[in-house]
């Protein structure tokens, strides 16, 4: 089976109100891909995002003149596929459907750049559902229930009544994100925080804060994924993409469900838990071995959660894990989020993560962890997700 | 004048029947009519075992809070005015999830773990929710 890999990486600046459509930051970040790799756009054949990206298939291959089209998929939910993207891009590399497949995310909050009124277009999703619920919102609406702030937060508390977590333990991985943010130049948020800081920022949903919460920005990512061994006569040295997996699980926009099909850590939770198992059966390797994790995090909770899933620490261990350190650059054991995260870099529904995460297995990331050779990305946890291993090729 | 209240408008069987049961003062639950299931939110199949024969049966009422927030701005703009409030998600004793609010008890007095019981509550004229208060 031919392998895949990462050959071309590409984002927008990353910044508040830019005021351009996501058509033109998405086209921007795939041109940027292709230069990275040393492609013309001409040779992509496929294109993979979330089901709710606005950015179309049709409209991308006609603007950047793409001729044939050979892929198109989208996987579901937000921030949970960020990793399943590039490997739903891996998997049609792998079986020769299409040779350049692109995944990509475009991301503008800001109204006046946006198309139409979409929900999900612009402006805050669940401010614009109205006072008339047929969905799933039905449930959670008319209890004041409605950011996806609230509904972690109403995850966060199970995890510490459970297990004894503090709400500091996620302001340390908030503060270590900043820390890691400070030292990238993309990042949005350059100046770092303190716990005190951190202390200090508005309560949003108790135990979340501000600093907990990722940014609402523009901005635009595309990961271009060939085999592995074209991408090793393209510019940069090939990362591999070594394992991917996905699940199915309750999301947070579904409570209910959420605590009753699933508990929410571990204790029934069928999917995520033999996915993990999977993953690292794929490429052989257990979770000792990673050397740099990207979670994606819409708020901080979801680093523990996903360290737990995943199997870096015992259930219920990953608030001390955060606070031991290890999950800070340099000197943490398992470094997470080395960009800065949802909360320093920018927020494009995790899926920054991904370039970050080939940054550090090219040796070029800004806050690098030594001698990288194998990186985890997993999509938010509490959704349908998935993740990635990706290996560099030496 | 505040913003108006979200309301339930489904279109869907199930939901409708739900939300009529609670207009009419009674929390009630689907419960499989083969294997004794519960399930909630309201569904047409029983992920159990696969019937579509499902009963609505009256809830105790009596559950557990699961979960529990106490939400800051920003919010839905007719939940701005009372921040900060209290949201919980509750188990009830048949074993299914709800989300809801504890009332008559201040927001940071609600806690994991403390058993509630369903109030049917009128929150604006002609809207009924099922809320809960500390069992007694």
């Amino acid at each position: 089976m031919t392998r895949a890999a990462v050959a071309g990486i590409g984002q927008t600046t990353y910044a508040k109100d830019m005021g351009r459509t996501e058509l033109d930051l998405a086209c921007e970040a795939i041109q940027a891909a292709c230069e990275d790799a040393g492609l013309s756009v001409t040779a992509i054949d496929g294109l993979v995002s979330y089901h709710v990206e606005q950015v179309a298939e049709v409209d991308l291959a006609t603007v950047l003149g793409i001729p044939d089209l050979r892929l198109m998929a989208r996987t579901p939910s937000g921030g949970g596929g960020a990793a399943s993207i590039l490997g739903i891009a891996a998997l049609a590399v792998e079986r020769g459907v299409a040779e350049c497949v692109v995944a990509f995310r475009a991301r503008s909050r800001s109204k006046a750049a946006s198309y139409g009124d979409d929900p999900n277009e612009g402006g805050r999703p669940w401010a614009k559902a109205g006072d008339r619920l047929r969905d799933s919102r039905q449930w959670h609406h008319p209890f004041g229930v409605a950011a996806p702030a609230h509904e972690f937060a109403l995850i966060a508390s199970r995890h510490m009544h459970v297990y004894g977590t503090r709400a500091e333990h996620f302001g340390m991985q908030a503060v270590a994100q900043r820390f890691h943010a400070s030292r990238n130049p993309d990042a949005i948020m350059r100046n770092p925080i303190t716990l005190d800081d951190w202390r200090a920022s508005r309560p949003i949903a108790d135990p979340i804060r501000l600093f907990d919460c990722s940014l609402e920005n523009d901005g635009a990512v595309a990961v271009l994924v060939t085999s592995l061994e074209r991408a090793r006569d393209l510019r940069h040295p090939a990362v591999s993409v070594l394992a991917q997996v996905q699940y199915g699980a309750p999301i947070h926009t579904q409570l209910c469900e959420f605590f009753g099909t699933t508990a929410a850590f571990g204790e029934r939770a069928g999917g995520a838990v033999s996915a993990s198992r999977r993953l690292f059966a794929q490429a052989g390797v257990t979770p000792g071995d990673v050397d740099v994790a990207l979670i994606v995090e819409p708020f901080t909770i979801a680093v523990p959660l996903a360290l737990e899933q995943y199997g870096f620490c015992e259930r219920g261990a990953g608030g001390p894990f955060i606070e031991g350190g290890a999950t800070r650059w340099p000197d943490g054991a398992l470094p997470v989020n080395t960009h800065g995260g949802s909360n320093g870099e920018a927020f494009i529904h995790g899926v920054n993560h991904l370039p970050e995460a080939v940054r550090q297995l090219r040796g070029t990331a800004c806050s690098q962890v030594d001698g990288a050779e194998l990186a985890f990305v997993c999509g938010a946890i509490s959704d349908p997700s998935g993740a990635v291993l990706l290996g560099a090729d030496r | 004048m505040s913003a108006a209240y979200p309301r339930p408008d489904p279109v869907a069987e199930d939901d409708l029947r739900f939300w009529a049961n609670v207009a009419a003062g009674e929390l009630r639950i689907q419960r499989c009519a083969d294997c004794g299931t519960h399930r909630h939110p309201p569904r047409p199949i029983c992920a159990a075992c696969g019937s579509t024969a499902g009963d609505w049966v009256p809830a105790s009422g009596r559950g557990e809070v699961w979960a529990s927030t106490v939400i800051h701005p920003p919010t839905l703009a007719a939940f701005a005015s009372r921040t900060p409030y209290a949201a919980v998600v509750v188990r009830l004793e048949e074993g299914v999830f709800v989300v809801g609010n504890v009332v008559d008890c201040p927001p940071d007095e609600v806690a994991v773990g403390m058993p509630v019981e369903v109030t049917i509550t009128e929150v604006e004229p002609g809207l009924r929710l099922p809320l809960f208060r500390a069992s007694r």
